[in-house]
């Protein structure tokens, strides 16, 4: 088909400034690498360090098998694990993934791009600390950790407060990121209340609400609404799928926004009753977010999925699992510890964990093209971004996650240790084979 | 080459340019800009050739790159002039106009 107007001669009505120079001679001078972000280091850096956690919570999940296995979501050691997920893996990224898509999409700019590297000194290191001291029962640790990675979070939070004051371009994107900055503080003051009453007892019977509570308020008022509101830009773009409604992915914004304003409410100002109100609320807006990602692949142009879109596709039926384990929790008497930790295990490992590990494949080759290949482009041969990393091995470690999250799973839901200890092994596997690839991928440079 | 060079010798036309420009890659989406739809027209101008085109997305982070690539890739054919890109966002790009399949 030759339809294209390629040898149209007529004006195209253009309504945009020329590109900056676009007219200057051939030869011109080399652009300025990375000129639209902060450069490679400051992204690239918390991306490698959130891989490292996430084998890390992979190995972690091996370990702690049998606590999983009986429900034991509050075993010190498995909270351990699930902050290597929560904080290590899911917010590293996400830092490092605002750092380079901020300045793009929203057209802002964080304004200490060295507060950084700081913010991650704080983040990683205290992160270690606290899950050693969780791991050891060491509460000394635990609150000396959770001291240190809170002041980093918090002056990230300033940061990114500061970039989003900067944006020029203020929609739906910059509401969701903007509210997950504020959720993110939220989360983190009942962190700290968490891990003082482990050294105090203050909070009495009342820590599971305030660890619920907790646990919602940062997994979908921090991650999930980052991830509805980037995943507006990113997944059109990578899946070609242009034109899509943007209805149900805008409605999961306002109600995932609106149910974690609730429950950020719930402990001290508003009646507990509204517990399970933010809780609707959270669960309507992930099934609109989950209509709005199925809409985008169902219209893609892309036929053939690369290795990150599976994963970002098994992310989502992880989700809805999420959701279906999650109904029954919020039913008067509750549900089951084992139904409350598969539930957990399926939102924060197979949910958000893969579909932050589908966007790591896309995000990192991407951004070392784009600082060390994409200079050199027209001048030397140099790869597509897709082939930074082997496709084969990449295919090798997406199934292992993917089919081990879903034995784990389905290893909690029936109580077998043993089940859930192979299943977490093979993700365990899947997740240091890509931590490997994309580390090694950070190692490419033109030849 | 100068807009002299390019009086004195034969342009590459349109077709020419077109052809040179199958040769810049995506380097995300894998497919050649003609082919992408990412040129809307291919101008001959007093002193060389204008390609308009424009991105996938508004603010691409591949813009420079993909200018650039164009640049050095129609300035390589003979006679060609002062070589112009300008980009426009109107109409915006739309995978319909990806010209035919995509690899399956």
């Amino acid at each position: 088909m030759r339809s294209h107007p390629i040898t149209a001669l007529e004006a195209t009505g253009a309504s945009t400034a020329p590109e900056a120079g676009s007219t200057g001679p051939i030869a011109a001078g080399r652009p300025r690498p990375g000129a639209a972000g902060p450069g490679l280091a400051l992204p690239a850096g918390h991306l490698l360090a959130a891989l490292l956690f996430y084998a890390a919570g992979g190995a972690g999940l091996v370990w702690v098998a049998p606590s999983l296995a009986v429900g034991g979501f509050a075993d010190p050691r498995v909270a351990a694990v699930t902050h290597l997920f929560t904080l290590g893996w899911l917010t590293t990224s996400i830092m490092g993934a605002l750092y380079q898509l901020l300045p793009v999409a929203l057209q802002g700019r964080f304004p200490w791009p060295r507060l950084g590297f700081v913010t991650l000194a704080l983040h990683a290191g205290g992160l270690a600390a606290f899950v050693v001291g969780l791991t050891t029962g060491d509460t000394a640790a635990v609150v000396a950790g959770a001291a240190t990675l809170g002041t980093g979070l918090l002056l990230f939070a300033a940061h990114l407060a500061a970039a989003l004051r900067s944006a020029r371009r203020r929609d739906v994107t910059w509401g969701c990121v903007a509210a997950a900055d504020a959720f993110l503080v939220v989360a983190l003051s009942l962190g700290v209340l968490l891990a003082l009453n482990l050294r105090t007892g203050l909070l009495g019977p009342g820590r599971f609400v305030i660890l619920a509570l907790h646990l919602h308020v940062a997994a979908a008022g921090w991650v999930l609404l980052v991830i509805v509101g980037i995943s507006r830009r990113l997944l059109p773009m990578f899946l070609l799928s242009h034109g899509t409604s943007e209805a149900p992915g805008v409605a999961a914004a306002w109600l995932i926004g609106l149910g974690a304003g609730v429950l950020s409410l719930a402990h001290h100002v508003l009646p507990m009753a509204a517990v399970p109100a933010g809780g609707g609320l959270l669960a309507a807006g992930t099934a609109c977010f989950l209509w709005q990602g199925a809409a985008h692949f169902a219209a893609r142009r892309r036929p053939r999925l690369e290795p990150g879109l599976w994963l970002v596709a098994t992310a989502l039926g992880m989700l809805a699992v999420a959701l279906v384990l999650g109904v029954p929790a919020m039913l008067p008497g509750g549900a089951s510890a084992r139904l409350e930790t598969a539930y957990v295990a399926a939102l924060v490992v197979g949910g958000l964990g893969l579909f932050v590990a589908g966007h790591q494949y896309k995000i990192l080759p991407f951004l070392v093209w784009h600082h060390r290949f994409g200079p050199v482009a027209g001048e030397r041969e140099v790869p597509m971004v897709g082939e930074l990393f082997d496709r084969g091995a990449a295919f090798a470690a997406v199934g292992l996650q993917a089919a081990g999250i879903t034995g784990v799973v389905a290893g909690i839901l029936v109580g077998s240790a043993r089940a859930v200890r192979i299943a977490a092994g093979a993700f365990a596997v899947g997740a240091l084979l890509q931590a490997g690839q994309l580390a090694g991928v950070a190692r490419r440079r033109p030849s | 080459m100068g807009p002299e060079a390019a009086a004195e010798g034969i342009h590459p036309g349109a077709a020419g340019v077109a052809a040179i420009l199958r040769r810049v890659v995506d380097p995300e989406i894998g497919i050649d800009v003609v082919r992408l739809g990412l040129i809307y027209g291919i101008e001959r101008t007093p002193r060389g050739v204008r390609v308009v085109h424009t991105l996938t997305t508004t603010g691409c982070p591949l813009a420079e790159h993909l200018a650039r690539a164009m640049r050095v890739a129609v300035a390589s054919l003979p006679h060609v002039g002062e070589v112009e890109l300008r980009l426009v966002t109107d109409p915006p790009w739309h995978p319909d106009m990806i010209q035919g399949f995509l690899e399956p």
